[in-house]
């Protein structure tokens, strides 16, 4: 039953055999070295893996961010390496969503000016209509009282939540999270990973890169990288809320198992 | 240098879907702001301060009947259009180096 309703479920990012390297002639390293990776609509994923070993770097390559120098990446059936600059970030502004382990806001702006800044963008004319529904993220997040302060006057756990409140702006399809939880204390990163958690059973697809098995163990599907390859997957059921313990043994051990 | 400082921000920009010519765009109407203000209250300042001032200079040298004679085409029209002009080409070339801002180079973790 799982296998056919995963052969339903559309494709939203396709990469085949990605190859992306980083210095220079004789000193070139593959940081991604031939990475193929599938993931669907409303898929709730997660890519573990020591530092250096390419999580990040597949982020950036599966979004547009940065090209890649060997195989294809296509998303929600277009080829990224045949897009210009104005149609990736098109597609970044209105398809994608993304938090990084940094809140990555802007500091001249209030809260909600850095929540609304990308849909301001197309839409100057509907400004009531965008902020309303920043507002309605907002209360969702449980930071509506922020809306007026500067980024220096809220807490780490509260900047995470603005930055998925701007993610959420555009109704992506997909949330990219790059270690989101990565500067928080435990007890932030756990009310972050239910957020992440709503979105998903809202129907986004999440696919967050973290070093964390506390965070990845909440996810339905892990990929394990190591020096640039995909070297194991596992999957998990539904995250229930209360099988944490559970799951985390089942994802340390498959760490152990691989040697990660 | 006009983007060094603001590596970051741009790259954020980018990465949450700002185009190079968006982020160009934002530095040119800064610019043009600051030139406005300048040409505005350069003009003001000239046709009021600025006659006296230079007036005083000219007359400790012993010419005291100095006064600027105005020639209206150049003065409001075609210096401000230079400066326009020559604020807009820096501009641009200044913020040409946008394009080259990688997102994941200044953004990654």
């Amino acid at each position: 039953m799982k296998m056919m309703n995963e052969t339903k479920m559309k494709k939203i990012i396709i990469g085949e055999n990605i190859v992306k390297s980083f210095g220079v002639s004789d000193e070139k390293r593959n940081v991604l070295d031939g990475v193929s990776v599938e993931i669907n609509e409303g898929e709730f994923v997660s890519v573990m893996g020591p530092s250096g070993s390419g999580k990040s770097t597949l982020m950036f390559a599966l979004s547009g961010m940065d090209g890649v120098d060997g195989g294809k990446v296509a998303f929600d059936g277009r080829d990224l390496s045949g897009l210009k600059e104005k149609e990736l970030a098109d597609l970044r502004r209105t398809k994608m969503g993304f938090v990084f382990q940094q809140p990555t806001l802007l500091k001249n702006l209030n809260i909600l000016d850095n929540i609304i800044l990308p849909s301001m963008r197309d839409n100057r004319k509907n400004a009531a209509k965008i902020t309303e529904k920043a507002r309605m993220l907002m209360k969702k997040a449980g930071i509506s009282e922020l809306e007026k302060r500067d980024i220096t006057q809220v807490s780490g756990g509260q900047l995470q939540r603005v930055g998925i409140c701007r993610a959420l702006m555009s109704n992506p399809k997909i949330i990219f999270g790059d270690e989101p939880t990565g500067s928080l204390n435990s007890k932030s990163a756990q009310e972050i990973m239910n957020v992440f958690s709503e979105i998903n059973a809202d129907g986004t697809a999440v696919m967050l890169v973290t070093h964390d098995a506390n965070v990845a163990a909440r996810t339905e599907r892990i990929m394990f990288m190591r020096d640039g390859k995909i070297v194991s997957e596992m999957r998990l059921s539904k995250f229930s809320g209360t099988d944490i313990d559970d799951r985390m043994k089942k994802v340390t051990a498959k760490m152990r198992e691989i040697g990660i | 240098m006009l983007i060094a400082k603001d590596r970051y921000s741009i790259a954020v920009m980018k990465a949450f879907g700002f185009t190079n010519s968006d982020i160009t765009a934002q530095y040119v109407a800064r610019s043009v702001f600051v030139l406005i203000v300048g040409v505005v209250l350069g003009t003001l300042l000239a046709n009021t301060l600025g006659e006296v001032l230079v007036g005083k200079v000219i007359a400790s040298f012993g010419a005291s009947s100095f006064k600027f004679v105005i020639n209206p085409l150049w003065a409001y029209l075609l210096c401000p259009l230079m400066m326009v002009g020559s604020v807009l080409m820096a501009t641009m070339i200044g913020t040409s180096g946008a394009g080259k801002i990688k997102i994941s180079e200044n953004i990654k973790e």
